[in-house]
């Protein structure tokens, strides 16, 4: 006698992730867990300068559970789209060049945050922003001219 | 790369796994003298008075030493019981140093016998074997680093010197000398951590006479720590820190508890005498300005961050440290209350400066553009920094860099000059037997009182509004501020104002060396100097000299290495911006160390490569 089931496999079918709400929230959480994440490893270090390795240490173990749940989100981000330019991502050529896209459009964005806060009487401020912006350009070529080289040549 | 680098450092490791094996025999109490000898070639030669390795023979059929030498992890320190507390690379340092060397030898003296045989880029070349009698027992290890691996590369002696100072104080009984090239120098202690922080205390002016010192086995580590601590009116702290007598630059657990114990002491007294309101924050940070500090941990098995050992990862010995250093000292503070209230204001004095500090840089930017820079800022800042002006940073005297800017001119020999900014004058000093007459201009009156020994007259006043009538001037010169200054464009137009048609202006200012190390380098000086707003590429300086009418502009660049250690010692400079600094430095991304060199030595000691640009250009005649 069989003992196969005659039921049929269960299927399971989500909707497509990009353009939802969904997908907003998760590109907020990967954010919040990101910032987060460098927020603590920075306070970690401040704690230890400042005689509090306790804290230190505590500081230091959340900016690891962060990172990772930073990753998660990415992780389910690359059903939709990579959340600084809205790209396809996931694999190495595809996620340099959403990368190389964000950078080349961040340089500009940084250069216009340089004239706001100009405009708003931080000297400082608008220097750091010009000086990412310039970083942005280096970073966008670097990466660009890796793409090229990638490139498969014609026979 | 077990050494960690094919640099300078690289080639010092080398020397510090052989010192340490040398260390290691004084510190199981059988050698009481360790000699180095470098020569001119580069080739080190370390001598112990120790027990010499031993000759008996290994299970592969040859002597223990040559097996030492040629076979990672054959350490005899690794045999249970050899050496309680080792140094060293975990067994492989001298096979390392071999392997590494161009010419390696080893001399062994045991038991009436001396043994000795050679290798070079780690293959044998002489056997070891017996070379004849010897009177007294030791071990010699000469080396040439391969000069196919580190290039030119030398180890500093100065580092070396450094260390064998470090381990007399630290070890009672041993005696080191060092013969180099330039001079021979012998070290030996019988007053140990106590004389280290003198030591570290130098002519600093001290906040209490004699150093605090402490030793306790605490924790359940059974961890033995030895510390000597001694305040200083200085601004900067120095915690030097050891593991089983390695140096550890880097610091980690040990020296995290160190701070800790630190803080927490100070904080606590300070409220139990009611030195320090409740309300007042004290940060850990701010007890440990000024302080000069020795900390000596000894423990078994410790866990290091890489195998240079450069930090500590223990967290019991962090424990450990806290509750012995945090005990004594406290202890210490109730016995001694006049020098305790000496030590305590001290640390509230550092925490409102840094609160002034961070004020400062807040007043310092406009709140709208027409407004007005508070320039009181600048003199309280510029009227401190005078005190120690030259010895402040190396770039301020630098002859080769001085020299570029009077070497540039083009004016004749009867012109007169203003040098804006003109801080004690040395800018404007430069071009003395260029042109006829040089006047100062300085918002601060002590650095007015500075320049006018340099100077033929010093003006007090301001860039913003220049105190002279248009074309007054055949020339203009001004060094690193425009990078102090909201606007540039402002001062800049005042400067082009009071040139005379077809005079020079001649400007030096330090730049990023590109795009990529420009982010950097805004963290590593905004942290260093609070009034800092314009990080100045070379292609804004062109900008800003071709908006305010300059023409025919030429540059000079000078490499200028300054040392950063002593240039973040500054009053403007929070403790927690200078250890940030240092931060910086240690974990620079790779990309910023590819086009912007700097060096972390040994000992932590950072000196970085500035590049100085020097403007030329001039007001269309």
């Amino acid at each position: 006698m069989s003992t196969t089931s005659s039921l049929p496999a269960a299927r399971y079918v989500q909707p497509a992730l990009k353009e939802t709400l969904t997908c907003e929230q998760l590109e907020s959480s990967f954010r919040d867990e990101a910032m987060a994440a460098t927020e603590c490893a920075y306070f970690a270090r401040i704690a230890e300068i400042e005689g509090e390795p306790e804290m230190a240490r505590a500081l230091r173990e959340l900016a690891e559970q962060h990172t990772i749940n930073a990753r998660g989100s990415l992780d389910l981000l690359m059903r939709a789209r990579e959340p600084l330019t809205g790209r396809p991502f996931g694999n190495t050529r595809s996620n340099v060049a959403a990368l190389s896209a964000f950078y080349g459009g961040d340089a500009e964005a940084q250069q216009n945050r340089s004239r706001t806060a100009r405009n708003e009487g931080f000297s400082d401020i608008s220097s750091w922003f010009t000086s990412l912006s310039r970083l942005r350009h280096a970073h966008s070529e670097r990466l660009a001219a890796l793409l090229t080289k990638a490139e498969p040549t014609d026979p | 790369m077990y050494v960690g680098s094919t640099g300078a450092a690289g080639v010092m490791q080398l020397v510090i796994e052989v010192l340490q094996n040398a260390l290691d025999e004084a510190l199981a109490g059988k050698a009481t003298r360790i000699d180095v000898t470098v020569d001119a070639q580069g080739r080190w030669t370390v001598e112990d008075d120790g027990r010499g390795m031993p000759l008996d023979m290994h299970a592969s059929g040859r002597p223990i030493p040559e097996v030492l030498v040629s076979e990672l992890h054959a350490g005899g320190k690794f045999k249970e019981g050899a050496y309680t507390l080792p140094g060293g690379l975990h067994g492989v340092g001298l096979t390392c140093v071999n392997a590494l060397s161009a010419e390696f030898t080893l001399d062994v003296r045991r038991g009436g016998q001396l043994w000795s045989g050679g290798w070079a880029e780690g293959r044998r070349v002489a056997p070891f074997q017996r070379a004849g009698d010897a009177t007294s027992t030791g071990t010699r290890v000469s080396f040439r680093p391969d000069p196919t691996i580190f290039g030119a590369e030398r180890a500093d002696p100065q580092v070396v010197e450094r260390w064998l100072r470090s381990q007399c104080w630290l070890t009672a009984g041993l005696t080191c000398t060092l013969n180099h090239p330039g001079g021979s120098v012998s070290f030996s202690s019988d007053d140990g951590l106590a004389g280290f922080a003198r030591w570290l205390g130098g002519a600093h002016e001290l906040v209490h006479a004699d150093p605090i010192v402490t030793t306790a086995a605490a924790g359940a580590a059974d961890v033995q720590v030895d510390a000597a601590l001694l305040w200083t009116r200085a601004f900067a702290e120095e915690v030097v820190c050891f593991v089983n007598h390695v140096h550890t630059p880097l610091g980690g657990a040990h020296a995290d508890g160190f701070r800790a114990a630190v803080g927490h002491a100070l904080t606590r007294y300070a409220r139990e005498t009611r030195l320090l309101d409740p309300t007042e924050p004290l940060d850990g940070s701010d007890a440990m300005e000024g302080l000069v500090a020795v900390l000596s941990v000894r423990m078994r098995d410790p866990h290091f961050e890489g195998q240079t050992k450069t930090r500590l990862l223990d967290t019991a010995a962090g424990q450990a440290v806290e509750a012995a250093v945090g005990a004594a000292l406290a202890a210490w503070l109730r016995a001694h209350p006049t020098d305790a209230a000496a030590i305590v204001g001290r640390a509230i004095e550092a925490s409102r400066a840094r609160t002034a500090s961070r004020r400062a840089s807040e007043r310092a930017r406009y709140e709208r553009v027409e407004h007005l820079v508070d320039k009181e800022i600048y003199r309280q800042q510029f009227g401190i920094r005078s005190k120690n002006w030259h010895t402040s940073a190396d770039w301020i005297t630098n002859r080769g860099l001085l020299g570029l800017h009077g070497g540039s001119s083009k004016m004749s020999e009867d012109a007169v000059i203003l040098d804006v900014c003109c801080g004690s004058g040395v800018v404007g000093a430069s071009f003395r037997g260029k042109v006829g007459r040089i006047i100062g201009l300085d918002l601060t009156p002590e650095m007015v009182a500075l320049a006018s020994t340099r100077l033929d007259e010093v003006i007090l006043g301001d860039v913003y509004e220049i105190p002279f009538p248009d074309n007054t001037f055949d020339g203009v010169c001004n060094r690193e501020v425009l990078h102090l200054l909201p606007q540039p464009e402002r001062p800049l137009s005042e400067i082009f104002r009071v040139i005379k048609p077809g005079g020079q202006f001649v400007v030096g200012q330090w730049v990023p060396f590109s795009a990529v190390d420009g982010p950097w380098m805004f963290q590593v000086v905004k942290k260093k100097q609070p009034l800092f707003v314009n990080n100045l590429y070379d292609e804004d300086m062109r900008a800003l000299l071709d908006g305010a009418g300059f023409i025919n502009v030429t540059t000079e660049e000078f490499l200028q290495w300054e040392d950063i250690d002593n240039w973040i010692a500054t009053w403007e400079t929070p403790p927690l911006h200078r250890h940030q600094i240092k931060d910086l430095y240690v974990h620079a991304p790779q990309e910023v160390r590819d086009v912007h060199p700097f060096e972390i030595s040994a000992t932590g000691a950072i000196r970085d490569c500035w590049r100085w640009v020097i403007y030329s250009a001039f007001k269309p005649g």
